[in-house]
Order: structure tokens, then sequence, then C-alpha cells
């Protein structure tokens, strides 16, 4: 494996490089949206921390959160932006890059 | 399992599609006994023949905003809801091209079969046709029961067109078992989500989306994000 491509893994996006918010940019890269009670069960984090990873994740623009009703329920919809999408890609390319062998390394994640 | 098929698998949990399918079946069951009863071309026979295929359409539509509603109600507030991602355009025409290839295949082969096959190849298409569709589906979201579904379908297809029954018969009891089989398993299938699945209340007021979070990784000695 040739030096440069070991250090990528220096220039990992440290906002996505941790578990809870790996899981959760993996489970909204390939949907459309999903609602905070969907990434509570798929997660299995608690409320508290849910919300602050989904506030970082917002923060870092990597996500966008809207409320709102459906009927008289209130809703908190997740929405993946682009700049969240572009940055998952770019973390699985590097950590693809560092870790796994050229014949592993397969294509990028699945969309 | 990945995100995806978990996400489409998600559709699946509560048996609602298969409870909100069954009366599409049970319409085309009945209406495959009806004319087993009835002469055909008698006016009855003319006019359930020609009005049907707008019945069963105007039935297939009303399944989906009923099937929304459903899972407003019933699904949401207990597991959430998500919103899947369109294919792309050129994807969606490749898929109905490839669906409407084989289709004409199909229809090739129960053409030639018609007349060489010692069975109704009628029912032994449309069994095909239906198991191979939920097979699909069951790979696609690693929903076994639907796996289940399409080999019934298939075997039970095949098992009807050896009986030697008349076309529209063997029609009627292929439709109506399966609409039985789709309504009591997606009954039994509601009836455990609803039990595993109480209500959870999530009020956006109550969310914090400032606070710090409990990280699983440390930051690292340099001092991290």
């Amino acid at each position: 494996m040739a030096e440069n491509e070991l250090r990528t893994l220096l220039e990992i996006d440290r906002l996505i490089h941790e578990p809870a918010r790996l899981l959760l940019v993996n489970i909204l890269y390939v949907l459309e949206s999903a609602d905070f009670l969907y990434l509570l069960n798929e997660t299995g984090l608690t409320r508290g921390n849910l919300s602050s990873h989904l506030g970082k994740l917002e923060e870092g623009g990597y996500l966008t959160i809207e409320k709102t009703y459906s009927g008289k329920t209130p809703l908190t919809i997740l929405h993946i932006s682009a700049a969240g999408r572009a940055a998952y890609e770019a973390y699985s390319q590097q950590i693809r890059l560092g870790l796994l062998p050229e014949t592993a390394r397969g294509k990028g994640p699945k969309k | 399992m990945d995100s995806l098929r978990r996400a489409y698998a998600h559709w699946y949990q509560d048996g609602l599609g298969e409870i909100t399918q069954s009366p599409v079946f049970f319409a085309l069951g009945f209406y495959y006994l009806l004319l087993t009863r009835l002469p055909d071309g008698s006016p009855l026979w003319i006019i359930i023949t020609l009005t049907f295929p707008l019945a069963i359409i105007g039935l297939v539509l009303s399944t989906r905003p009923l099937l929304r509603l459903l899972k407003v109600r019933i699904t949401a507030p207990r597991v959430g809801t998500v919103t899947y991602r369109k294919s792309s355009q050129s994807k969606r025409v490749l898929t109905r091209l490839a669906i409407g290839l084989l289709l004409g295949i199909a229809l090739q082969v129960a053409s030639a079969a018609y007349f060489t096959w010692p069975f109704d190849w009628t029912i032994f298409i449309t069994g095909l046709g239906f198991g191979l569709i939920y097979v699909y589906a069951g790979y696609r979201t690693s929903v076994w029961r639907l796996i289940i579904f399409g080999i019934v379908a298939i075997l039970g297809g095949f098992l009807l067109s050896l009986t030697g029954w008349e076309g529209s018969l063997a029609l009627a009891v292929f439709f109506l078992f399966f609409a039985s089989l789709t309504l009591i398993i997606g009954l039994i299938i509601l009836v455990i989500f609803i039990r595993q699945h109480p209500v959870i209340a999530v009020d956006p007021a109550e969310l914090d989306f400032t606070g710090e979070p409990e990280e699983i990784l440390e930051d690292s000695a340099d001092g991290g994000e």
C-alpha cells in the first residue's frame, strides 16, 4: 500500500468518524428522509444523545432538521444535505484507500 | 443487513401491505368465481367482463391512499417513518423496459405452451408471475415471508394447473386462497407488531439539538473537533 494512501486516514472527517454519527449518516444516506423516531429505533441511542448528535451534524451542514406536523402529531424530519452526502462519500473513499487492499475496495457506498 | 434493506424491510414490518392487498385478490377471486356461474356470452357475463378491469384498477388505486393512512395512524407513531429515494429516470426507464421484455417473453412462452403443455397454462403462468414478484420483493427487503408467499404462489399455480379444472375456476381458487393467506398472515403480523411496538410520543419541542452528545469515540490528544 502506498504511503500517501495510508495518510488519507489522517484527513478523515471527524464529524462523521464518530460511530453514532457515522451510523446516522449511513442510515440517512440511502434515504430521502427519516423521522426522529425511526432513527431512535434504528440506532438504539437515547433521545438526548440522538438529538445532540443530530444537532452536531446539522451544525456541520450535513443534514437539515425540519419540524412539522402529521395531522395533529408533531414530527421531526431529517434530511441529509448535499454536503453530507459528499462528506460521507469522501469518508468511505478515504477509509477504503487507507485500510483495504486495492483488490477489496469496491466502488463506494451503496446509493 | 445494510441500511437500505433495513429501510425497505421497515415498510413490510407491520403486515399492512398484505392486509390492503387482500381485497384486490378477493375481488379477482370472486370475479373468476362469478364467471364460472354465468353462461358464456350472457348479458351479465358481458357487463361484468367489460367493467371488471375498471373496477380492479379503481380498487388497486384506492389501496395506496388507504395504506398510507393506516401507516400514518398505526406504524408511524410506533416505529417512525421514512421516505425512500426515487431512482433516477434512466434507471426507471431501464427497469420498465426489462419488465416489458420479461412480460413479452412470458406471453410468448405462454402462447407456445398453450398448444404443447398437458396442463392449464393460464393458472401456471399466473402463479409463476405472482410468485416471481413476491420472491423479488422478498429478496430486495430480506423479508422472508414474501419469499414464502412467492413459493406458495408458484407451487399453487403449478398444482392447480394439474387439476384439470376449467380456467376460471382454477383462477378463482388461486386468488381466493391467496387473498385469505395474505389477509390472515397480514393480521397476525399486525397484531404481533402492535404488541411489540407501543406508541412512542416524540415532541420536537422537547428535543435539544444544541446539547453536547455522549461521544462513543474520545477525541484525540490534540483536541479533536
